[in-house]
């Protein structure tokens, strides 16, 4: 019998990848038309046939089942980006951080300024270091620091999870194994979707509203169709599994976190520009500013263009959906450190949580290693899959891992399934 | 009698609803009291707009419903001498409905797919979410949105329910659970005559309260150090912090506030809004249109007048805006043009708007919410967790009370409780104390 995974976001398609490849039969259920969930590439926006990240871009050291991928795969990376500098001592802190690139009140920090910011945030660290969920604001506060190297310290919540500073535990960014060094895939994040796809049953278009537990198996009822299975992988992000009705109803205990499993609240801003040569030269690798576009990077193209990408935490202010007049700040950001108004040749705002099937950019871990394990564990025959059901949460890596892991569950019961009657039974 | 009045004060952070009962039950017996506000006016949540709006009329930016359960706040409010309104009915229950809805269902405007829903067409249709309800009962810890889904409603039957539940919780029907609707039915809500702002103003009439002081640390143990962004710096014996919890979150406490604290907080799912509300000419046609309340299932949950017994004039009328539709705040032209288009649609014909206004709760970093409506199972543990003592310091606020958490009744009792466990400290004995009122000589 079937097994039907809900979502062709990466965990949905290493799940299915799995047990196709065990010879299981799989039907993976999306609801939009686009694969690889988080990972989706916006095409036809960007001149040169480049593809638009719309939500992951970094993959970074240690996220080792999507590197090993794309080694089989062939799936290249773009030159490294140093997001976030070391000290002098080679370390990387939450004070590290400060001596990159930082544009703040429209102006860029000249080197001494930074230097000066990092060195008061690192005493701060040594001498009194934050507890591991104490807010970026609550220990900024707690030590004393100056209004600007706590602004400058709390800028980078911007970045992982993408949420405002009073929600983002300091573990997020301190001590400092946050990516030191990261890549980009060079044809886009959604290369990786593209190439676990291969040779699976994908139905797009189909949103699950409910699954019916039967005698055997279930009915997974999309809006005109309905699916049978005997085992279900349910890989949408906590806030999509909340739309999707059971019968019998979830348990209490699961109910429970994915209702405390808050989504950090925000978008990504793509735009492309001429004169990259100039704009590299001038402006690095991007910079972590206080503006709505919290952080940017930039990626390579050809013809001397490049696409600049940013991220944007929801505050309230509507630029997630005032799109020209967030792309303007992002110009703005790029002008200060360049001393011109940028060449913009095209652009797009992707906010995430209004889409329907996700609602936000990453689950915020802040049940941690409890929480996950609840959200991970089996219903009978539902399985749970996702970034957030596993260590490193909110990332790519995680969201491979969990597939893979909802795979095996499957297949053990499998197993089980046929070597008990092998055995004679007990 | 042991309990001597402390020589220090007792230093409350925050000027909402939940702080000001505090100080004030302390004042009361006696105790030094000084509230830290950080922004320039009182009232937190509560926060009654005058400015703009013709006639002396007012429009209620926060809290302003008073359910029938709301004992201690108007317990509060007869001590004080603060009317509340008569009651205004939204809901008719019958005896054997299963559930809340079926009796706002009866009693409401419906605005479904942009039409408003026929009278007959609603009294079916709560006929129709009794039988569903009766058919798939739903589990007390089921999430709105799952049960609809299991039970298959559709059409007016879901823009119902739906639309009951997104008017109670400013969430999302995904983000809390059932329980608000499977509970006793409400009959009717009362409002603080003259704006919910009047009980705010009345707790604060006595008290100290100190606006712009912005608490950015406290130092606890042995009393408390409290200071503010300027660098100002009070010394308490004790401090209640009475903020809403992001805000609580956001303060540097030494030491750190107790790990499960910050992790309940940051583990709320916030209800992300704030209010749209405006003033129309045509004022008598708006009363009667909107004395029933108006839910929708459109970007604004619901609406209805903010003084629904004025007695003429134009009418004044609030609607929220949250959850994945809430972007629209900060467009306040087309907040106001959604409004007017509720209003028309509910009144049969266009209205005029005299005066109209945003306030986006989300957007302000001192409280980045409505509030919170955490499942009805989990509320025990993080009232018991939030309203925990440590250090000298007390936690106040609408999200510490296990009962009518996250409403204005909810601030009121956790003021109460806090003010209690002030109160109820010992004396402390010094060992000079101990050979003079004890010992044996
Ligand atoms: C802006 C942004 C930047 C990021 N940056 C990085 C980064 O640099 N590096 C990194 O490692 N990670 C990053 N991430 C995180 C990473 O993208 C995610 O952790 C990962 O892609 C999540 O994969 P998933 O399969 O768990 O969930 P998803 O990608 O959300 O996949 C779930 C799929 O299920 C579908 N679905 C939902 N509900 C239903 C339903 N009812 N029926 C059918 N289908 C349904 C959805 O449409 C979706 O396709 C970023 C995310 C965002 C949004
Ligand atoms: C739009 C809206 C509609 C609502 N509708 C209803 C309703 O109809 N019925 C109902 O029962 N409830 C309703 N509520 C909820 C109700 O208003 C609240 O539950 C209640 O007012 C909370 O009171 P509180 O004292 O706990 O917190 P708050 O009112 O949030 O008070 C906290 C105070 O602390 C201050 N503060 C924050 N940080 C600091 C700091 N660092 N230093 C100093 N001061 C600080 C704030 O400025 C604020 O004055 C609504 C709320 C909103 C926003």
């Amino acid at each position: 019998m079937t097994t039907i995974v809900i979502g062709a976001g990466l965990a949905g398609l290493f799940a299915a990848r799995a047990l196709h490849d065990a010879g299981e039969e799989v039907i993976v259920l999306e609801a939009t038309d686009h694969l690889g969930g988080r990972t989706r590439g916006v095409r036809g926006r960007l001149h040169h046939d480049q593809i638009a990240d719309a939500g992951a871009s970094f993959v970074d050291i240690g996220q080792d089942t999507l590197l090993e991928f794309c080694v089989r795969q062939d799936l290249r990376l773009t030159p490294q980006v140093r997001l976030l500098p070391r000290d002098p001592r080679g370390f990387s802190t939450g004070a590290s951080a400060l001596r990159g690139r930082i544009v703040s009140g429209g102006r860029a920090l000249v080197d001494a300024e930074r230097w000066d910011l990092a060195d008061e945030v690192q005493m701060a660290l040594e001498q009194d270091p934050p507890e591991r969920v104490e807010t970026l604001l609550a220990w900024s506060r707690r030590v004393g620091l100056s209004p600007r190297a706590r602004d400058a310290y709390a800028m980078q919540g911007s970045l992982a999870p993408q949420a405002r500073r009073e929600l983002v535990s300091s573990w997020h960014v301190h001590p400092g194994d946050a990516a030191q060094a990261r890549w980009m895939l060079a044809d886009g994040a959604d290369s990786i979707a593209r190439a676990a796809a291969g040779g699976l049953n994908l139905v797009f278009g189909s949103p699950v509203r409910w699954v019916d537990k039967e005698p055997v198996g279930y009915t997974i009822h999309t809006d005109d169709d309905s699916f049978s299975a005997q085992y279900v992988v349910v890989t949408s992000s906590v806030q999509a599994t909340r739309r999707i009705g059971f019968d019998p109803v979830l348990p209490e205990w699961k109910t429970e976190a994915l209702l405390t499993t808050p989504m950090s609240q925000g978008g990504k801003i793509i735009a492309q520009y001429a004169d990259a040569d100039r704009l590299v030269d001038a402006a690095g690798q991007g910079a972590m500013t206080d503006s709505p576009v919290g952080r940017f990077w930039f990626k390579r193209g050809p013809e001397d263009t490049l696409i600049a990408m940013g991220v944007m935490t929801d505050g309230g202010d509507g630029m997630l959906t005032q799109h020209a007049a967030a792309l303007q700040v992002l110009d703005r950001q790029i002008e200060a450190l360049t001393g011109s108004p940028p060449d913009r040749i095209a652009g797009l705002v992707h906010d995430w949580t209004t889409e329907e099937f996700v609602g936000g950019v990453v689950s915020l871990d802040t049940g941690g290693f409890e929480r996950r394990a609840v959200l991970a564990a089996p219903v009978g025959g539902l399985h749970f899959a996702g970034e957030a059901t596993g260590e490193r949460t909110g990332t790519m890596e995680a969201a491979v891992r969990s597939g893979r892991r909802a795979a095996d569950e499957i297949l053990q019961k499998r197993r089980r399934g046929r070597s008990r009657p092998r055995g004679g039974g007990r | 009698m042991l309990r001597t009045i402390d020589d220090e004060a007792t230093i409350v952070v925050g000027a909402g609803l939940a702080g000001l009962v505090t100080a004030w039950r302390l004042q009361e017996t006696g105790m030094p009291v000084v509230v830290l506000e950080g922004s320039d006016r009182i009232g937190g949540r509560t926060m009654t707009s005058r400015d703009g709006w013709v006639d002396g009329q007012f429009a209620n930016y926060g809290g302003e419903l008073i359910f029938p359960a709301f004992h201690a706040l108007r317990a509060v409010c007869e001590e004080l001498g603060v009317e509340i309104s008569p009651p205004n009915v939204i809901a008719e229950p019958e005896p054997d409905d299963l559930s809340v809805v079926e009796g706002m269902v009866r009693a409401g405007n419906f605005i479904h797919q942009g039409t408003l829903v026929d009278r007959r067409e609603l009294i079916a249709s709560a006929a129709r979410i009794r039988a569903a309800v009766e058919a798939h009962p739903p589990a007390p810890h089921e999430i709105v949105e799952q049960w609809v889904r299991r039970a298959g409603l559709d059409g007016v039957d879901r823009t119902a329910f739906r639309g009951v539940a997104r008017m109670l919780t400013c969430q999302d029907t995904w983000d809390h659970d059932v329980h608000y609707l499977i509970g006793p039915a409400m009959t009717d809500i009362r409002r603080i005559s003259g704006g919910t702002q009047s009980l705010a103003d009345r707790l604060a009439m006595d008290l100290d309260v100190r606006l712009g002081h912005e608490v950015v640390r406290i130092r606890r143990g042995n009393g408390a150090e409290v200071e503010t962004s300027d660098g100002r710096i009070f010394h308490g014996a004790r401090v209640v912090v009475a903020t809403n919890p992001y805000a609580l979150s956001g303060i540097g406490f030494d030491p750190p506030l107790e790990e499960a604290k910050t992790s309940t907080v940051l583990s709320l799912l916030p209800a992300m809004g704030g209010k749209v509300a405006a003033q129309y000419a045509e004022g008598d046609a708006v009363r009667e249109a909107l004395n029933a309340i108006v839910y929708t299932d459109d970007e604004i949950c619901a609406a209805w007048t903010c003084w629904p017994d004025a007695p003429s004039g134009p009418a004044v009328v609030i609607g929220f805006l949250a959850g994945v539709h809430r972007h629209v705040l900060a467009d306040e032209g087309e907040a106001m043009r959604l409004l007017d288009d509720l209003v028309a649609t509910a009144v049969g014909h266009p209205v005029t708007r005299l005066h109209g206004d945003v306030h986006n709760w989300w957007a302000d970093p001192r409280f980045m919410s409505i509030t919170v409506n955490p499942s009805e199972h989990s509320r025990p543990r993080i009232a018991a967790v939030m309203s925990g003592i440590e250090h000298d310091t007390h936690i106040a606020g609408d999200y510490t009370s296990e009962q009518l958490f996250g409403t204005l009744e909810g601030a009121v009792r956790s003021g109460i409780r806090a003010a209690d466990e002030i109160l109820r400290v010992p004396t402390s004995f010094s060992a000079d104390d101990i050979e003079e009122r004890l010992t044996t000589r």
